[in-house]
């Protein structure tokens, strides 16, 4: 795990994470088992700082982080073997079927990761219920039924866990690591894009243009 | 008369009243916006505005002259390298300080101008609402304070700042969906409205010793009978959008009016960009691999991040 990762941890525990770092870190869970460990621990310190020593802690089920890594392999595999094909329904009211790709199933595991680590959270709070304990092991089945067949659910459950205003920075492109980390082709290459769509949304929307040289010396 | 027969109609004023009101304060925003895109269009103006979104921040001179029904507008960036932009009607020029290093591939400082606001606005009250917002003074000049908001969370909305004279456009801000954070900033420093502008006025400044490009590109309407098949097609576009033009089967644009985002295709997999989510200078770029295919969808524009991955999630080949 990246320092940045580890920074990205700690600002969404604080809420203070935007809006992109929340995206880069439902990204970065479904794929990296040590920030999941390390979410768990971030989780368990902030507990025990936070409860008072005279409260009856016993009676709250801790889920380990052995078990939180299980509980994430079995909702993604669910979630891989059971939302490759889901209807979607465009605002024209067409109803097609199609393939979901793997981004799109590598965020939604990455949701249902989060989804895990909110009822280890939700488990891990003085005074949580039990139910939500008990449901946790084979709640991976109630997590399973809610992702299918829609991918958004999860994405949407991810969603909810979050506080609901985010401390959002503006992020200039040399501050922004994933921009930062691009060769010269993919600046060059995101450049062009950026430019070009600019360049179309300054144009009336029914204007029709022609063809001009790119470029003439006076 | 009974007591239920005095309330019914109390309770039915107060039930009706706010709802005439805000009917009323909406039409009379509506009208403001149409006097904006008029005043846009029609009025004579020059000064200077900064213009701020993301990372950039942009002081740019103004000249701008409606004369026999033709338009045309000069703008001169003020700081750092030397650029101009001139506007007839529809056709923009870009001149830029002959040096070793003239980067054509720039973006456009305009603000606001010469894109949507300049457009009638009224047309899109089904995806936005439009409300009054008091008084205010921007520049030394009296004005009035607009709000546009979108009428669903998957696009950004807007507070203008409209000259109460003239309704010219005076300031704006570009605020984000829940109307809290400013996302782009315009704003005239100094202003004057309505007086005559001579050619000197609009004459290039760099003309003598310049470069200049068009600030266009290959374009085709689809209202002009564009009838290639497209290769890719957009499944889901948040309600409203629809696409504007197609320059080529790997590109696609998309407007509601106001906000607008375009969707790249990227074929080659040596060309491609790592996966990202993010925000360059106030504009959201998401890419996202397609599978069984070699390439990417980038989606680049002025929408959430949530709405740019939903589209970008929808797009697909067309078999």
């Amino acid at each position: 795990m990246t320092e940045t990762a580890r920074e990205l941890l700690s600002a969404l525990i604080d809420g203070e994470a935007s809006e992109i770092e929340i995206h880069r870190l439902l990204r970065q869970l479904g794929e990296d088992d040590s920030l999941v460990e390390a979410w768990v621990s971030y989780q368990e310190t902030r507990r025990v700082l936070r409860t008072p020593s005279n409260n009856e802690v016993e009676s709250v089920v801790h889920l380990s982080i052995q078990q939180h890594l299980k509980l994430r392999r079995r909702i993604s595999q669910a979630i891989e073997k059971d939302i490759f094909y889901s209807e979607d329904s465009n605002s024209s009211g067409s109803a097609l079927p199609r393939v979901v790709t793997r981004p799109v199933a590598a965020l939604a595991m990455a949701a249902a990761v989060l989804v895990a680590v909110f009822i280890g959270v939700q488990v891990n709070t003085p005074g949580g219920n039990d139910i939500v304990v008990e449901s946790a092991a084979p709640g991976v089945q109630t997590i399973d039924s809610q992702a299918n067949p829609r991918i958004r659910q999860p994405q949407l459950v991810a969603t909810q866990a979050f506080p609901t205003e985010f401390n959002q920075r503006n992020e200039p492109i040399a501050d922004d690591l994933e921009l930062r980390e691009l060769d010269e082709e993919g600046r060059r290459r995101l450049r062009a894009y950026l430019n070009q769509h600019d360049r179309m949304a300054r144009m009336k929307p029914n204007t029709s243009l022609v063809t001009y040289p790119n470029q003439s010396g006076n | 008369m009974s007591h239920l027969q005095k309330i019914i109609p109390l309770l039915f004023a107060a039930l009706w009243l706010p709802a005439a009101f805000s009917s009323s304060e909406e039409a009379e925003a509506r009208a403001w916006l149409t006097r904006m895109a008029t005043a846009l269009h029609e009025q004579n103006y020059e000064g200077v505005f900064t213009y701020v979104r993301g990372g950039q921040f942009n002081t740019m001179q103004i000249v701008h002259r409606f004369k026999d029904g033709k338009e045309v507008e000069r703008l001169l960036q003020l700081n750092g390298e030397k650029l101009e932009i001139l506007r007839i009607d529809d056709e923009l020029v870009c001149y830029h300080e002959k040096s070793d290093h003239v980067d054509l591939e720039h973006h456009v400082p305009m603000g606001p101008f010469s894109s949507a606001f300049s457009e009638n606005l009224e047309a899109y009250q089904h995806l936005y609402r439009f409300s009054l917002h008091g008084d205010d003074r921007i520049a030394g000049r009296p004005a009035i304070k607009l709000g546009i908001s979108p009428r669903f969370n998957d696009r950004y909305g807007y507070r203008l700042w409209l000259d109460r004279e003239t309704g010219l456009l005076l300031q704006s801000h570009w605020l984000d969906v829940n109307q809290k954070r400013v996302r782009e900033i315009f704003q005239f420093s100094t202003v004057n409205i309505g007086n005559e502008i001579n050619e000197a006025e609009l004459a290039s400044s760099l003309s003598g010793d310049s470069i200049s490009h068009r600030l266009s590109g290959e374009v085709v309407s689809l209202a002009k009978g564009n009838t290639a098949k497209p290769n890719w097609r957009v499944a889901w576009l948040p309600n409203g959008f629809r696409s504007v033009r197609v320059p080529d089967s790997d590109r696609l644009h998309f407007t509601d009016g106001l906000a607008t985002f375009s969707v790249f295709i990227e074929r080659s997999a040596k060309f491609s960009l790592p996966e990202m989510a993010t925000h360059v200078g106030g504009t959201v770029v998401i890419t996202r691999h397609i599978k069984g295919v070699k390439g990417q969808i980038t989606v680049v524009g002025e929408v959430p991040l949530a709405t740019a991955r939903r589209v970008a999630e929808s797009v697909e080949p067309v078999i």
